[in-house]
Formats: C-alpha cells, sequence, structure tokens
C-alpha cells in the first residue's frame, strides 16, 4: 500500500527520543505508568489511562482520534490484594487502534488491526495478526484466535487470514509511521 | 423582568471532580460520586441532582434540555461514551459503553442499558431489567445481579479515590 505524507504542525506533537509521536492533545493521566517502546502515534484527543493501571505500547503502533484505551476493573476473591482494582494492559507491536474505538482488553498481540468505533471488551485476549471489523462489538472475556477476522455486534469469527498477513501489517505501519511527518521533516 | 441569574454547580465536598471534566448549571453532584475527564455534565435548562456514589467514566454526556428537574439516585455507573437525556434515574443501574438513553424515560432499580443499546423516548424500565441490542429488547435480571452491582460501584468509588488524587488536579475542592 503506497500511503500519502500525513502532514502535522510540529508543535501539536511531541516526539520522544524513541521516536514516539505524542499529541500534545491526547489525555494521558498517568504517563509515568505508560510505557512506550518507541516509534508509536497517539494523535489528538485519543485517551490513555495509564492513572488506574499500567499500559505497555509496543513500537509502530497507532493510536487514532477518540481512541480510550483503558484497563479494566474486576474484583478478585484471593491473591496478594483481593478487593476491586484495575489490570494492566499490554499493547503488541505495529497495532492499530482506529478512531473512537474502546479498548478494555487484558492484552492485545502483535500485527492486530482494530476498526474504527468498535469495543474491545473486558478482560478480552486479541491474539497475534488479527483484524477486528469497524463498528463490532467484542464481548467481554473473548479470546480472538491469531489470523482471525471478527466482525459484527456481538463479535464472531468471520473468516481467516492468509498467513502473510502480519507481515503485510508490518509494512503498512512502518509505511504509516514514515509517512506521519511534520511540514519541517518532509 | 430580568432573566434568573444562572446558579452554577454544587458539588459534595467528598466527591472528585476530575480536572477536566465539564460540570455546567445548575448540577448537584452527590457525595462519594466520580466524574472522570472528559465527562460532561451539562443542566441546559432544568437542573440535574446526581445522588451519592455514581461513576462517570470520559466522554459521557449526562445533558438535561427539558425544564423539569433530572433525578439520578445512588450508585449508577455510567460507562465510556453513553448518552444520558433521561428525566429519573434509580439506584444501582449500570448504563454500558455507547448506550443512549432518551428524553422523558424513567429507569427503575438495578437495570442495566447493554453496550450500544437505546432507550426510546418516554420509555419506562421497572426493576431489575437489562436492554440489549439497538432495538432495545428487554430482559429479566436475577435480583441477586442488582445487589453485585452496587457492591461493585462502591468498590470502584473506593478504588478511585485512593487512586485517582496522586495523578489528577480536582475541580471544586477548597
Amino acid at each position: 500500500v503506497a500511503l500519502s505524507y500525513m502532514l502535522y504542525d510540529s508543535y501539536q506533537f511531541i516526539e520522544t527520543a524513541t521516536g514516539n509521536k505524542i499529541s500534545r492533545d491526547a489525555l494521558i493521566p498517568g504517563i509515568q505508568r505508560v510505557r512506550m517502546n518507541g516509534k508509536t502515534i497517539i494523535k489528538p484527543s485519543a485517551t490513555l489511562r495509564g492513572d488506574l493501571a499500567q499500559i505497555a505500547v509496543g513500537k509502530y503502533c497507532v493510536v487514532e482520534n477518540n481512541a480510550v484505551i483503558r484497563p479494566y476493573g474486576k474484583k478478585v476473591k484471593a491473591g496478594l490484594s483481593p478487593g476491586f482494582q484495575f489490570f494492566p494492559i499490554q499493547l503488541g507491536d505495529y497495532v492499530y487502534i482506529g478512531e473512537g474505538c474502546i479498548v478494555e482488553a487484558a492484552s492485545v498481540g502483535n500485527a492486530v488491526f482494530i476498526g474504527r468505533n468498535s469495543i474491545v471488551g473486558r478482560r478480552s485476549l486479541v491474539k497475534d495478526c488479527c483484524i477486528i471489523l469497524p463498528d463490532s462489538v467484542l464481548a467481554p472475556d473473548t479470546v480472538v484466535p491469531p489470523l482471525t477476522v471478527y466482525g459484527g455486534a456481538p463479535a464472531k469469527l468471520v473468516r481467516h487470514l492468509h498467513p502473510n498477513f502480519g507481515d503485510d501489517l508490518r509494512t503498512f505501519m512502518l509505511d504509516y509511521y514514515l509517512n506521519f511527518v511534520s511540514h519541517e521533516q518532509k | 423582568s430580568a432573566a434568573a441569574p444562572r446558579v452554577g454547580p454544587t458539588v459534595d465536598p467528598s466527591a472528585m471532580v476530575l480536572a477536566s471534566a465539564v460540570v455546567e448549571g445548575n448540577v448537584t453532584v452527590g457525595a462519594e460520586c466520580v466524574c472522570h475527564p472528559r465527562c460532561r455534565i451539562r443542566a441546559v435548562d432544568g437542573p440535574i441532582v446526581l445522588g451519592a456514589g455514581n461513576v462517570v467514566e470520559e466522554f459521557v454526556e449526562i445533558t438535561n434540555c427539558s425544564s423539569a428537574p433530572m433525578v439520578i439516585g445512588s450508585w449508577n455507573v455510567f460507562e465510556v461514551g453513553c448518552n444520558i437525556h433521561a428525566q429519573t434515574i434509580g439506584d444501582s443501574n449500570v448504563f454500558e459503553k455507547q448506550s443512549r438513553v432518551e428524553e422523558g424515560c424513567v429507569v427503575g432499580d438495578g437495570c442495566v442499558v447493554g453496550v450500544r443499546s437505546t432507550l426510546p423516548r418516554g420509555a419506562r424500565l421497572h426493576r431489575s431489567v437489562s436492554v440489549a441490542g439497538p432495538e432495545g429488547h428487554v430482559f429479566p435480571l436475577a435480583a441477586e445481579l442488582s445487589q453485585m452491582n452496587q457492591e461493585l460501584a462502591m468498590d470502584q468509588v473506593r478504588l478511585s479515590k485512593e487512586l485517582l488524587p496522586a495523578f489528577h488536579h480536582l475541580q471544586f475542592t477548597e
């Protein structure tokens, strides 16, 4: 896929030493508890609730406008600290989270494309190389197996993917990052 | 005659309204409420009265456009992106993500409005029912579930009181 330049004004985004591009309008409370492995783009008005629990984001991820990444809360009966608590979220590498998504998953694997306005329910597990179609609702505790397409409300298996999908999405995400530049960097 | 002076919000000292939350107009926020950032509670015309221990998450819009007061009970959870225009809401309900409650609705106690479902204008929900899907199918719920919802809301409030002040500025606190 050939992408054209996506240009932004340099004052709108902060570029960190590891190449993360984070919008100044993004809401990231508790940013000290958000770990990004670099080259991740966080668009304006995205929300990452690091104050509730830790959020780990891999490299070459994109979080689009109005997306919410929110650790899920659950009551645990046994363990070190029983009672209601929030659990950390892990996002893998090459994850695309579309506009207006709400992600409350336990973990999202590598090379996952989540279409716009979809809801990834509480404590669901999204494995590697998946597509979640736009406007779908993943019920809580769903497990999305590798190389599948899930869609609908509640989301069901739509079809299987070609094993090359991971590579395709990786090139797409690399392209996305390289084309997302400020006017000066062009 | 001169227009009545605009009344500002009244917030209980034990409630937490985080810095980027919007609370406008004649809104009364009860004890122990938690209003997360980017939620909007707006009394455009009539007043809004929130009871104790409500949890209002991000992108929730609670708007009262009618002249009648909107009364919300206690221990309700409004999840991310839901849109509330109801007339009366009881206790320990859950409004799931992106659900929508239109004007003039009356919601009882212990109800669950499911993900992306809509309660049409003037709908009435009694005790312990759940609404699912965009067509708004209504199912009965076990009575213990509403008790559980209330406990979960209480736990969530308790945990938020520990977690959030470390990371946020609060509004309406002296």
